[in-house]
């Protein structure tokens, strides 16, 4: 068994730090010792590479006591495990010809990470397909020297801040048919691109999304945005979204762009992301899930393959991790004002009416009256804030994205 | 010098659009066909706009010819254009479908000379403008297209498009070509002839055209019109399809279909202006953004527009009534069978048995219960490989548990399986037979000394159990079987129990653990007999077993283990099942103690699975799965499937305070039942022994088990629920009984409540809202409103122990206490772990 993606401890024991183990459901009857530091212990169960789900253990004494894993294993994973036998014994994958891939990164200034990210993606096995890293507006050229280290990674430079630029950019220069977006800060897993890849079989099919799971669970703010906006709750199971039955702005559940895959040639029929959403700009997120609903407006499918793992590695700090969490709310509202400017959508009112009083409201009031650590206010409060700032935002962004036209 | 024969046969219909038809024919031109290869015939119908002299003035890079129809109707002209063709294959293009250059290459290969492949190719929509009628349209077109290239589409008449449609000229000619009477539709009526005549329908997305589709609102209401009209003409050749036109939604029966009916057929007037002035007021909702009122109202019109030019073209609503009623003696004729095809034997048997027999409808079934069903309708073709599979596919979720579990299970015994009696009269019995069943090797064991059906099988796979299935009727002679290997693929949960087991791996056995089995018993010799006699039979090498005798009334008892070998008698004269619990502890000579009732029946592998929970060496306290002995009564079968029983499921849980909130901890019946737990005695020691103010035998009559439960969890102690330590109760089989059992559960409930306040482990208003709101709101209240199948005077019965509990308590308190109970029964026993 591999002590997955964990390179070693950062500084003394804190606590609250949860040790990741990557294991094959074969091993789940083991014992697991050497932990010391850690209070819990998670577990992604897979059958041979395909990821059936997960489990949580504590651990004592610096151990996890042999089978505690196995009585551990639930409904979900058990159903996921019969799919997935039945799955490999009856529906053999088609050896058809897989479309051709550019993986595109897009990045601003952080070489280490990136360096990981690209050290990962060069080890694939050759499909066809190229690496393509674009530079957002970068205030070193550190970036640059890292990449030409990297002699099969193309080196694109976009130099209008803006992560929806930088994505933009990387469609216009990619060569592919197939666009896979992987942020600088993931690692991606050997079976990520052809998992990716699997989901276009089907012609109706215009973008597919993967399971994000966290590279390193070791500070308190990691755990609670894990267990508050993990990519991982999106689950183990392949699902297919159109419009209907799911609402097009409805994206959340879908996944997210650290973690996605989009037909090129969809820029000639939906346009290109939104310049003025997503990070780099003053609404800091939402690009990716604005153009899920315009991807999922124009009638196209979305799949979610968790086969197509990349391993993300989350804020450290909790500064960084309320930043986030209001950038999330910026995001969101940021992407449902152009909805309703751009794309004359009224449900955005519904849609943020439904969000607040059936989410946010209740959450609020649990963390105010029922304070928990998983759900601390100051988070909420930060994320309210975000959506109030959404829609000026938005604004904002449009302005300095250079006026009215966006697509 | 005589020409080749061209392959394929280019038919454009045309009607006074003589610049949109020139682009089209300038596309084609730039074809990668050589022109040899290929003939475009243009088709012009009755208009005379110059068209003719328009294509006679330009030489063209192919072969050029026109074709003339008296009728103003694009089937007509389409006709006459394949009647001057020489190819053996027809493509019928529209004029306004701009085509790519691999475009008839697309459609040959596709059709690879195969004349009952009829192609048809995909005209993307390039539509003009960005209104809301625009983007509707294009996405119609968008879905349409999307519906078709989905690889397990099953084909349909409505499939073939004629904008786009390639052909074979001989199987069109049998056919009779388009239908020249219909001047919409047309090619939907031919597709319907195609199929029934066995066509195989394709989808070519490659064979590509951009489709300038140049519609307008107000024409799409005109051919919403022609549309109904089309429909009825093609309802009165083909009744059989009338129940799948739209214009069938107006025999549906209720309001909405009533209302249809009603304007076009007796309000016409009004309905018409109505629809007029949503007409009008379209373009409003379009300037001020409102997308759903313009797409729900322009939805409206249309349905309108449709079903009022269906009314014109019947009359009368005789006429409706009518065609229905010849569609259903039509469909009468003909119902095609439904082939069931069982998935449990393998899902490569199954699709043999699908190729062997082409069905033209089926069923999936696993064990007998249907998982799929795919049906037969006029105009659809017979479903294939591809939609067996997508099928299949689609419901992977349902049958891949049971199939795959079965792949796991050792083959049918050829044998029947014996011991489940024969005397049907047993049949009428009330009461529910009890078997089990070990999937390891097909033993089949009747249980509870009562044969016959229902009956109620517990599965299990060695020490394991599964889950329950039920049996209701009796099965064929030889067949039970059969019978219940169905039971077993049809219940999801006890398959992938089977499977998760089967593939985690076993893990190793751990040495086992010296073990004390405690039964604590008061004047039940008889029951307590039944009780040693299983603990007898059980398998775990070294065990003692201590009978605690609480408080005897007769000797019966002491004489009876004497007259035992290896159980050793201990005397409680303090009554109270606390006190001879405690006494038990006290007795033990080994660090793990296992409780049980003198009123059950331990399963031959009940000490492994407690000694193999207790390997972990967190776990303090370990609690397993208390099944019914038997299900004859009425009160035996209320308990355990009305009012829970005593199982806590057939998932191992590790209870855990870190896992719980306090309040959700006070839920301690979740966590086992007295009748099968054990205890690390070394841990007791910082969470103290039981309380002997509770429990059977004191005033509160029930209570301690739950209140020690609380308490290891609450101390930080972890208490493994394990499925695989089995003990089978005697419920109470009266429903006398079970009223007392109830009261005594209220009373028990309230009263280790009320111990657990006294200790002080949890707050006030913790313990105040728990008790208010979750359990005598939300468990009692609650079933009194509404029972749901519970009885009210047993609700009734269990509240008025509650009421009788807090004076109960503060008597068994003082008992307790006059007997040499300490002040704080909770108490650690010793120093130690902190709490």
């Amino acid at each position: 068994m591999r002590a997955a993606a964990t390179p070693g401890r950062i500084g003394a024991a804190r606590p609250m730090a949860t040790r990741i183990f990557d294991i094959g459901i074969a091993e789940a009857g083991g014992e697991w010792t050497g932990l010391g530091g850690y209070d819990r212990a998670l577990f992604l169960i897979r059958l041979d590479r395909r990821p059936l789900g997960m489990v949580t253990v504590p651990v004592r004494d610096g151990a996890v006591a042999r089978g505690a894993v196995r009585r551990a294993i639930g409904p979900q994973i058990r159903r996921e495990l019969a799919v997935e036998l039945a799955r490999r014994s009856h529906f053999p994958p088609h050896k058809s010809s897989a479309p051709t891939a550019t993986i595109a990164i897009c990045t601003r200034d952080r070489p280490d990470d990136l360096e990981r990210a690209l050290a990962a993606l060069t080890g694939f096995a050759d499909r066809g397909q190229d690496i393509l890293v674009v530079d957002n507006c970068p205030s070193t050229d550190a970036t640059r020297r890292l990449v030409d280290g990297f002699p099969s990674v193309r080196y694109v430079c976009e130099p209008v801040k803006g992560l929806d630029n930088a994505r933009n950019r990387a469609l216009a220069e990619a060569r592919g048919e197939i666009v896979a977006f992987i942020d600088d800060d993931a690692v991606a897993e050997d079976e990520w691109l052809d998992a990716l890849l699997g989901g276009f079989e089907d012609p109706r099919v215009a973008c597919v999304t993967g399971l994000t799971m966290p590279l390193e669970l070791e500070t308190e703010a990691q755990e609670v945005f894990e267990s508050l906006a993990g990519f991982s709750r999106r689950g183990f199971a392949r699902r297919t979204f159109s419009s209907p039955p799911t609402h097009p702005l409805a994206t959340g559940p879908i996944g997210a762009g650290a973690n996605m895959a989009i037909r090129r040639d969809l820029v000639h029929s939906i346009g290109p992301f939104d310049p003025a959403l997503d990070a780099g700009t003053p609404t800091k997120s939402g690009g990716d899930h604005e153009y899920m609903t315009r991807i999922l407006r124009a009638g196209h499918h979305i799949v979610y393959e968790p086969g197509a793992v990349n391993w993300h590695r989350h804020r450290r700090s909790w500064e960084e991790l309320v930043a986030t969490m209001q950038g999330y709310g910026v995001g969101v509202y940021a992407g449902w004002t152009r909805a309703f400017l751009v794309d004359h959508d009224w449900g955005v009112f519904r849609r943020a009416l439904g969000w607040f009083r059936h989410d946010q409201l209740p959450a609020l009031v649990r963390a105010t009256f029922a304070p928990s650590k998983d759900r601390p206010r100051d988070l909420l409060w930060a994320e309210l804030r975000g959506c109030w700032q959404g829609p000026f935002a938005y604004l904002r962004a449009r302005r300095q994205a250079g006026g009215a036209v966006i697509d | 010098m005589t020409e080749p024969r061209p392959e394929i046969s280019v038919v454009i219909p045309t009607h006074a659009r003589c610049g949109q038809l020139l682009r089209t024919l300038e596309a084609l031109e730039r074809h990668s066909l050589e022109r040899s290869r290929f003939e475009v015939i243009v088709a012009l119908d009755a208009a005379a706009d110059g068209t003719a002299a328009a294509l006679a003035e330009r030489g063209w890079r192919f072969d050029l010819r026109q074709a003339e129809s008296a009728r103003r109707a694009a089937g007509a002209a389409r006709n006459a254009g394949a009647a001057i063709a020489r190819a053996g294959r027809l493509v019928f293009l529209d004029d306004d479908i701009i085509v790519g250059a691999d475009f008839l290459a697309a459609h040959l290969r596709v059709a690879g000379d195969d004349p009952a492949v009829v192609v048809v190719g995909q005209s993307a929509p390039a539509i003009a403008g960005d209104g809301l009628f625009a983007e509707a349209l294009r996405r119609w077109w968008t879905d349409r297209f999307h519906a078709l290239s989905a690889p397990d589409h099953r084909f349909a008449y409505s499939d073939v498009m004629s904008g786009n449609l390639s052909i074979d000229r001989a199987l069109f000619e049998r056919l009779g070509g388009f239908d020249t009477t219909l001047d919409c539709r047309e090619d939907y009526e031919l597709g319907y002839r195609l199929v029934a005549a066995g066509a195989r329908i394709r989808y070519a997305a490659d064979a590509h055209g951009l489709h300038h589709d140049t519609s307008d609102l107000r024409r799409s209401f005109d051919r919403a019109r022609a549309e109904g009209r089309a429909d009825v003409a093609i309802a009165r050749k083909h009744p059989e399809l009338f129940p799948f036109l739209l214009a069938a939604e107006m025999t549906a029966p209720g309001v909405r279909a009533w209302l249809l009916r009603q304007s076009v057929f007796r309000l016409a007037g009004p309905a018409r202006l109505a629809a007029a002035g949503l007409g009008a007021l379209l373009p409003v909702f379009e300037a001020a953004g409102l997308r759903r009122t313009w797409h729900r109202g322009s939805r409206m019109v249309r349905t309108h527009a449709y079903h009022r030019s269906v009314a014109e073209a019947l009359g009368a609503q005789g006429e409706l009534d009518a065609l229905a009623g010849r569609a259903a003696e039509a469909a009468k004729a003909q119902v095609p069978p439904v082939l069931g095809i069982e998935l449990a034997g393998g899902i490569e048997a199954a699709r043999r048995q699908f190729i062997e027999s082409g069905p033209l409808a089926f069923e999936l079934r696993l064990g007998g219960k249907p998982v799929a069903r795919v049906g037969a309708q006029p105009g659809l073709v017979v479903p294939g490989l591809r939609q067996f599979d997508a099928a299949l596919n689609a419901r992977i979720r349902d049958w891949a548990p049971g199939v795959m579990a079965a792949e796991h299970m050792p083959p049918l015994p050829d044998a029947p399986l014996e011991g489940q009696g024969d005397p049907a009269e047993r049949d009428a019995d009330a009461g529910t037979a009890l078997a089990e069943l070990d999937l390891a090797d097909w033993r089949f064991t009747p249980r509870g000394g009562r044969t016959g059906y229902p009956l109620r099988v517990l599965v299990r796979r060695g020490a394991r159990p599964l889950g329950w299935i039920s049996v209701d009727k009796r099965p064929p002679a030889g067949a039970l079987a059969a019978a219940l290997r169905d039971g077993v693929v049809r219940d999801a949960a006890i398959c992938e129990r089977l499977l998760a087991d089967a593939l985690t791996g076993t893990p190793p056995e751990p040495d086992p653990a010296p073990l004390t089995v405690v039964v604590c018993t008061r004047d039940r010799t008889e029951r307590l007999k039944r009780c040693l006699a299983a603990i007898a039979g059980l398998g775990h090498p070294e065990f003692e077993v201590i009978v605690v005798d609480n408080a005897p009334a007769t000797e019966a008892t002491a004489r009876l283990v004497a007259a035992l070998p290896n159980v050793r008698y201990v005397r409680e004269d303090r009554p109270g099942l606390d006190w001879a619990r405690n006494r038990g502890l006290a007795e033990a000579r080994t660090d793990i103690v296992a409780f049980t009732d003198d009123d059950t029946e331990v399963d031959r592998h009940w000490l492994s699975g407690i000694s193999a929970a207790f390997a972990d060496p967190e776990v303090a306290a370990v609690t397993g799965l208390v099944l019914p002995m038997a299900l004859g009564t009425a009160a035996e079968h209320y308990f355990e499937n009305v009012y829970g029983g005593m199982g806590k499921g057939f998932d191992p849980v590790t209870w855990r305070r870190t896992d719980l909130s306090p309040r959700a901890m006070l839920w301690a019946n979740r966590f086992g039942v007295g009748a099968n737990m054990a205890f690390r005695r070394s841990a007791l020691n910082w969470i103290g022994g039981f309380d002997p103010a509770l429990d059977v035998g004191t005033a509160t009559r029930g209570g301690g088990d739950l209140e020690m439960f609380h308490r290891v969890v609450r101390r930080g102690g972890a208490l493994a629920y394990t499925p695989s330590a089995v003990v089978w109760h005697e419920h109470r089989s009266s429903m006398g009984a079970l009223r007392d059992q109830m009261r005594d559960n209220g009373s028990g409930f309230a009263a280790y409540l009320l111990a657990v306040g006294r200790s002080g482990m949890v707050s006030r208003a913790t313990l105040l809202a728990f008790a208010l709101y979750d359990w005598i709101w939300g468990w009692l209240i609650r079933r009194l409103i509404w029972p749901q199948g519970s009885h009210r005077r047993l609700t009734l019965a269990e509240l008025s122990g509650l009421f009788r509990a807090p004076g109960r308590y503060r008597r068994a308190r003082v008992t307790a206490r006059r007997q040499g109970a300490p002040d704080d029964p909770a108490a650690p026993l010793a120093e130690g772990r902190e709490a």
